[in-house]
């Protein structure tokens, strides 16, 4: 006995070395971000690969609008929280204005001014196509003799100001359409009610997931807050970026685990005293499943390497059905107060019940889901740790046995109320023509929700603020943007000009090729140039010489005109200039199994028909919405997970057909089966969503209700403390993730309602369904 | 030093203009040591200008002549009367060019990133406006005889730096000349001269032209 708490112990103490040596060697880690719990099969590598592009952006920015009813007063806090934010270790860059940019260049770098006769504007292209060249001859007399003429270059060097004239349409280029930069080049933007908002765009340097990141930006944010409004009390910040909903849903967990959590494992602990009038039962059985957990962690973590949390939290939600074994143990030393022999009583009952629940949680590691396969293996695996930690643990600490069973006289008038009143014939009738109706029923009627919304319970003000920011930046989030793909540089920017042109709207998207012409564009613009204003004796060397250079000068300029035809500017390197810098993350390079492919951004709101069917009739045009696409992986996932779960009934019902035969094994899959089927009919009617997290909980049902079956059936003639234990296991169960029916995030609250209402009747199902049933064959096999 | 504190003093006091505005400069007038560069009460300065731009390929600069108006509210206007006719807007929200009655040129400062710092600074160097000008350049201020100064600005900016190298301003009681330096070497000297003592009240077409409207 004393062995086998030291085997256990050694066991335990083996895990947890292990985990910390695959943690501390950095192969083994945790994974935070929801969406990593996806099927990332779901879309080409290359759609992956732009969400991938737009996510790392998207998700290391903030965005802050900046009121106060004084424009003074606003321009100091913005200021002030620019400042603030800079110092801090955690901010990668603060831009409120085009000075603050890191690699602003002026009005034009050398390398764009290097190709000013190929990157004309599309204002001078259409001139010159026009033949209009009295323009640019009024713009270079302007250059001399007009006022505020300053460059950079020389006169001589760009006479008609071309260089200048891209630079300028380049500039439009903002990161929002919305944004407009007041007298000293600060960013702001104006609402409809003619408020003014200044514009701060934060970048920080890791990614908001990472939770030691995520704890430093948030102090980063409150501190410039409050140095902000210490000195412009009048001022208010919006913020809005993925940063902030992480942080929203760390405080909201926080909160939940602390409240939920606690307000559990007091219940979970009153419970158990009162039903054993001792400490002991509680802590023994706490140390068998975390020690069950442990060994399933450190399992997992060595098969996967990445472990997501919540893989882990829904897999220890499973290991909390081990408890079911613990209770069995203390309910039998009422009746058999030696330890081994208590033990002896029920190690086939739960060794029964561990091998059915492990059989139906490992067929869901079979599946191709990654988030699946983790949860199968984890509960499965803390599953056979938890039973090892009883038969080996509890009867070595067990003590002195419970002097108390108050359960007893409870669970004996349940016994006779479920049992007894009910003739046999109808106590399995009744459950299985309810079966019968319920279950089709609940196939037909019911209508699964996978929009990622369930993901998200981000607080409604924050919801609003992104509202507004989207509202006024005109920027779209989401994820939403064209992919366009093609044979070359060339080819996609040549699609990408077709779609702007052909599409409604489409000239002002923001897109690589509304501001960089392609190398054959490029010398074609050259070409233009060659036929109008330096045509031989044409406008160029005409007006050189009439304001008196010298010939050799003019001559000098003309042959940089005619050699700058050879070298168009590539791709990479226009997206290299300063200018074109907000551009830069819409570029996808050819590479390895890549097409070149570029991004175009669309306007925040759905597509409009016309739009819709240009990308329909070209396949090499794809829309991309990340939100359409992770709920449609959800339907996936949880299209699966239902299969997955009608699989575990198949395969557990095939185990219990050998044990109990067939009406056995109907009985005892009756009750989980009904009871899932009742709880989704009962969700449908109460107006609430059925989603993926829904049909996790039924998972979980399958495993409890297999349990309570074999429990009550294997039970020898008494029947009433196997009735007790089953009773408390429901409550404690019920203590534990019935109480997530009261958490603000839609996904666990959804999980809890479903378990609390389909435990409650998988409960009541099983006491009637193993009353009416057969004595068990197995006592006799 | 102080000569600008004072200047800065009587813009901010705009609100109250008529009676305490004139006392004010008649009694900034009245200290020789105050450098006060004089506009009329509505802030309204009406002059003459030569311009002399100097290019490395060229022996004799080219010279442009015409008339300016600089309103302290409203902008600035600049017609080139020779030797081409053209006029430039410059306000704090756009810049803009006629050539012949025609509109060349357009540029919004919302949407521009170095046009602001430009009219701002054109605006600043003609207003000689230190306060304003302190936000864009590092400034020298030296005194001479009499009641002149000198400005030297070097810009802070990158964004400026590309389009002015430095720049210097001289005047007394008026600015009286601007000189402008480019980085690749071309460089402008502006002079402003025959100051209207008591200058016109902005006339409908200025007005216009000031407000975003076009030359008639």
């Amino acid at each position: 006995m004393r062995a086998g708490a030291g085997l256990w112990l050694a066991l335990v103490l083996a895990s947890g070395l292990g985990c910390v040596a695959l943690f501390g060697s950095g192969h083994a880690g945790f994974q935070t971000n929801l969406l990593a719990l996806l099927p990332a099969e779901s879309g080409d590598p290359l759609r992956q690969r732009a969400y991938d592009r737009i996510t790392a952006q998207a998700e290391r920015r903030i965005i802050a609008l900046i009121h106060a009813p004084e424009a003074a007063e606003r321009i100091k806090a913005a200021t002030i929280f620019r400042d603030r934010l800079r110092s801090q270790a955690a901010v990668e860059s603060v831009v409120l204005g085009y000075q603050d940019n890191p690699d602003e260049g002026g009005p034009y770098t050398q390398l764009l001014f290097e190709h000013r006769f190929g990157l004309l504007s599309r204002t001078d292209r259409a001139l010159l196509e026009r033949g209009e060249t009295e323009p640019f001859v009024a713009r270079a007399r302007n250059s001399l003799f007009g006022l505020g003429a300053t460059r950079s270059h020389r006169f001589i060097d760009d006479p008609f100001g071309l260089a200048e004239s891209y630079a300028r349409e380049l500039n439009q280029a903002t990161p929002a359409s919305g944004l407009r930069l007041d007298t000293q080049g600060r960013f702001e933007t104006r609402a409809q009610s003619g408020r003014y908002y200044s514009v701060v765009f934060i970048e920080f340097h890791d990614s908001p997931f990472n939770f030691d990141a995520q704890a430093a930006q948030t102090s980063a944010l409150d501190h410039a807050l409050e140095q902000m409004r210490a000195a412009a009390p009048g001022a208010n910040a919006i913020l809005t970026g993925m940063q902030r909903h992480a942080a929203a849903a760390t405080a909201q967990a926080r909160r939940e685990i602390s409240i939920i959590g606690s307000g559990s494992a007091l219940g979970i602990l009153l419970l158990m005293f009162w039903a054993f009038g001792s400490l002991r039962p509680f802590l023994l059985s706490g140390m068998v499943i975390a020690g069950g957990c442990l060994f399933a962690l450190t399992l997992t973590v060595a098969l996967f390497g990445q472990v997501h949390v919540l893989t882990l939290v829904f897999g220890a939600s499973i290991a909390g059905v081990a408890i079911d074994y613990c209770f069995h143990f203390f309910a039998r030393r009422w009746r058999e107060p030696d330890p081994a022999r208590a033990l002896s009583g029920i190690r086939r009952a739960i060794s029964m019940g561990l091998v059915t629940s492990m059989l139906a949680y490992l067929g869901m590691a079979l599946t191709p889901l990654p988030a699946l396969q983790q949860m199968g293996f984890f509960a499965a695996m803390s599953l056979l740790g938890a039973w090892t930690g009883v038969i080996l643990l509890l009867p070595a600490l067990a003590g002195q046995p419970p002097r108390q069973a108050r359960p007893l006289p409870l669970a004996r008038r349940w016994w006779s109320f479920t049992g007894r009143p009910v003739p046999t014939s109808a106590g399995t009738r009744l459950p299985v023509l309810l079966l019968l109706l319920s279950l089709p029923a609940a196939l037909y009627l019911t209508s699964p929700r996978d929009d990622i919304a369930l993901l998200n319970s981000s607080p409604a003000p924050l919801l609003q603020a992104e509202r507004l920011t989207q509202r006024l930046l005109g920027t779209a989030t989401g994820g939403r943007a064209l992919l366009v793909t093609g044979d070359s540089v060339t080819d996609v920017l040549q699609r990408e000009a077709e779609f702007r042109a052909a599409s409604p709207g489409g000239d002002d998207l923001q897109a690589i090729s509304r501001y960089y012409p392609a190398p054959p564009q490029q010398r074609r613009n050259h070409a233009l140039l060659a036929d109008t204003l330096y045509a031989k004796d044409g406008p160029a060397a005409t007006l050189l010489a009439e304001l008196g250079f010298p010939d050799a000068v003019v001559q000098n300029h003309l042959q940089t005109f005619a050699k700058a035809e050879t070298q168009p500017l590539g791709l990479e390197q226009w997206l290299s200039a300063a200018q074109a810098r907000t551009l830069r993350p819409l570029w996808l390079p050819e590479g390895g199994e890549f097409p070149a492919a570029s991004m175009l951004r669309l306007p925040p709101g759905a597509p409009d028909a016309a739009t819709r069917r240009l990308i329909a009739a070209d396949t090499r045009l794809q829309l991309l919405d990340q939100r359409a696409d992770i709920s449609e992986s959800l339907a996936q996932f949880r299209q699966r997970a239902a299969w997955l779960l009608g699989a575990a009934y198949l395969l557990a019902g095939l185990l219990l057909w050998r044990l109990f035969g067939l009406g056995g094994a109907l009985a005892v899959l009756a009750a989980p089966l009904t009871a899932s089927a009742v709880t989704a009919l009962l969700l449908t009617a109460l107006g609430a969503v059925f989603s993926l997290f829904n049909l996790m909980a039924m998972v979980l049902l399958l495993g409890l209700g297999m349990d309570y079956g074999i429990f009550l059936r294997m039970a020898d003639e008494d029947r009433v403390p196997a009735m007790a234990a089953v009773g408390l296991s429901a409550a404690t169960t019920l203590l534990a993730f019935g109480l997530l029916a009261f958490s603000a995030t839609p996904a666990l609250q959804g999980f809890g309602l479903t378990l609390a209402l389909g435990l409650s009747l998988t409960f009541l199902l099983a006491s009637v369904l193993a009353s009416g049933g057969a004595q068990p064959r197995a006592s006799s096999a | 030093m102080q000569s600008f504190t004072t200047h800065g003093g009587l813009r901010g006091i705009r609100g109250l203009a008529g009676i305490l505005a004139v006392c004010l400069w008649i009694l900034a007038g009245m200290d020789d040591s105050l450098a006060q560069t004089a506009t009329s009460a509505d802030g309204l300065q009406r002059g003459a200008f030569v311009q002399q731009k100097y290019l490395a390929e060229m022996a004799e600069p080219l010279v442009s002549r015409g008339e300016f108006l600089l309103s302290r509210d409203q902008g600035l206007i600049w017609r080139i009367q020779a030797p081409v006719e053209s006029i430039t807007v410059i306000t704090r929200e756009a810049l803009r060019q006629f050539n012949a009655g025609q509109q060349t040129l357009a540029l919004s400062a919302g949407s521009q990133p170095g046009l602001n710092m430009v009219a701002a600074v054109m605006l600043g160097i003609f207003e000689a406006d230190e306060a304003l000008l302190e936000e864009h350049f590092e400034i020298r201020h030296s005194s001479g005889e009499d009641d002149s100064w000198q400005l030297d600005l070097r810009p802070r900016a990158n964004g400026l730096k590309q389009r002015m190298q430095a720049v210097q301003i001289r005047g007394d009681r008026r600015v009286r000349e601007v000189h402008i330096e480019e980085p690749a070497g071309d460089r402008s000297i502006i002079r402003l001269q025959n100051y209207a003592e008591t200058p016109a009240p902005l006339q409908s077409e200025e007005l216009s032209l000031l407000r975003g409207g076009r030359t008639e």
